[in-house]
C-alpha cells in the first residue's frame, strides 16, 4: 500500500482510538486533547490526498498545503473533487485554529462530525 | 498644576469581561485627554512638555498591551455577547484616536518651529505612529464585530426555517475576515441524516439570504467618517455552511 494512505489510515486509527470514551489520557486537559485530535484528522486527510498526487510527493519545494489547495480547486468542476477541496478548506482552518491560535475563540465543533467528514474521504478508493 | 509631577498613574490590568473593559478603557481615554489638554497650555508658552508626552507614550503602550492586544484576542467574544455595546466601545476608542493624531499632526508643526529636545521629538513621531497602529486595528475590529452581526443574522436565520435541526452554535474563522467569501461553521444535531445532505440543504437556504441582502442594501452607501469605514456589513457574505 501506498504509504501515505498508509499513515492517513493509521492517523484516523489513532483519532478512533483516542475518542473512545474508555481512554483516558492522563494530565492533558481537554480541549489540548481535542486540538491535538483535530491537528491529527487534518493530517491524515493531508496524507490522503498527497497520495494521489506523486508529483507532489517528490516536490522539494513550495508549501505542500496550499499547493494541494491549488490543485484541488483546479478540479473542483468535478462535485466529488469539491466536496474534497471544501472539507480540506475547512480541517486546514480548523487545524490553525487548534495549532496556532491559542487566543481565537474555540469554535463549537463535533468530532464525530469532523471524523466522519475525514473518513468518508480517506475510505474512498480513489480521489481523482 | 506643576508639570513635573504631572502622572496619568494608570491603573489598567489584564480585563476579563465587556463591561469591565469599557470602564477601563474610558478611564484610559480621559486620562489621555486630559494630558494632550495641559499639554496644548503648555505649548503656547514654549514650556518643554516633555513629561506629558513620557507619560502619553507609556499610555500608549500599556493601552496597546491592555486594550488592543485584548480586544485583538476576544473581540468575537465581545460581539456575540453584546454588539451594541462592543460597537459603542469602539466608537469611543475611534474617535479618542482620531483626536490624538489631529493633535499629533498639531505638534509637528510646533515642535518644527521650536527649540525642543531630540527626545520629544522622538517621542512624538512614535507616539504617531502607534496611533496609526490603533486606528487599522480598530478599523479590524470594528469589521469583526459587522461580520459577527451577520453571522449571528445568518444562523438564526436557519434555525427559525430548518426546525427538524437541534441547532447548538456558529463559528468563522477570523483570518477569513478580508475574504469576499466566508464559510459559517455550524454546530448542530441532524439526526443521522447524511452530513453533506444536511450541509447542502442550509447552503441553499444561506445564498437565498445573501441575494436577498445583496438587492436590499445595493442602492445604500454607508459613510465613511474620520476615515473609518462602515460597510463590511454591506460586503459580508456567507456562501457557504459547513458543518463542524
Amino acid at each position: 500500500m501506498n504509504e501515505y494512505k498508509e499513515y492517513s489510515e493509521t492517523l484516523t486509527h489513532c483519532v478512533y482510538t483516542m475518542m473512545q470514551p474508555t481512554i483516558i489520557v492522563k494530565n492533558i486537559d481537554k480541549l489540548s486533547l481535542e486540538k491535538s485530535l483535530i491537528s491529527r484528522l487534518y493530517y491524515a486527510l493531508f496524507n490522503r490526498i498527497i497520495a494521489e498526487l506523486p508529483k507532489l510527493q517528490l516536490s522539494t519545494t513550495g508549501n505542500k498545503h496550499s499547493q494541494i489547495n491549488a490543485i484541488l480547486l483546479q478540479k473542483s468542476s468535478n462535485n466529488s473533487i469539491k466536496q474534497v477541496h471544501q472539507v480540506f478548506n475547512d480541517m486546514q482552518t480548523l487545524r490553525i485554529w487548534a495549532d496556532y491560535k491559542p487566543n481565537e475563540s474555540t469554535p463549537p465543533y463535533n468530532l464525530n462530525i469532523l471524523q466522519t467528514k475525514v473518513y468518508a474521504i480517506v475510505n474512498r478508493g480513489k480521489l481523482f | 498644576m506643576d508639570i513635573k509631577k504631572f502622572s496619568m498613574s494608570l491603573t489598567l490590568i489584564a480585563t476579563l469581561s465587556l463591561h469591565a473593559l469599557a470602564d477601563n478603557t474610558n478611564e484610559y481615554i480621559d486620562k489621555e485627554q486630559k494630558a494632550i489638554k495641559y499639554a496644548k497650555e503648555y505649548l503656547v508658552d514654549n514650556h518643554d512638555v516633555s513629561v506629558i508626552f513620557k507619560e502619553l507614550k507609556k499610555s500608549s503602550e500599556q493601552f496597546n498591551d491592555n486594550v488592543i492586544k485584548f480586544l485583538n484576542s476576544k473581540i468575537t467574544d465581545f460581539a456575540k455577547e453584546d454588539s451594541q455595546k462592543t460597537g459603542m466601545l469602539l466608537s469611543r476608542l475611534a474617535l479618542h484616536n482620531e483626536i490624538k493624531i489631529k493633535f499629533y499632526k498639531e505638534l509637528k508643526k510646533i515642535v518644527k518651529k521650536n527649540k525642543f529636545t531630540k527626545n520629544m521629538k522622538e517621542n512624538l513621531i512614535l507616539l504617531d505612529h502607534l496611533s496609526k497602529d490603533f486606528k487599522k486595528e480598530i478599523q479590524r475590529f470594528i469589521d469583526i464585530t459587522y461580520i459577527e452581526i451577520e453571522a449571528k443574522n445568518n444562523f438564526k436565520a436557519l434555525e427559525v426555517i430548518f426546525t427538524g435541526y437541534q441547532f447548538n452554535d456558529y463559528w468563522y474563522s477570523i483570518s477569513d475576515v478580508y475574504l469576499d467569501n466566508m464559510v459559517l461553521f455550524l454546530s448542530l444535531n441532524n439526526n443521522g441524516e447524511d452530513i453533506f445532505d444536511t450541509e447542502d440543504k442550509l447552503t441553499k437556504e444561506l445564498l437565498s439570504f445573501q441575494n436577498l441582502k445583496k438587492d436590499m442594501t445595493k442602492d445604500i452607501t454607508l459613510p465613511n467618517i474620520g476615515g473609518f469605514n462602515f460597510d463590511k456589513i454591506n460586503k459580508t457574505h456567507f456562501i457557504r455552511v459547513s458543518l463542524i
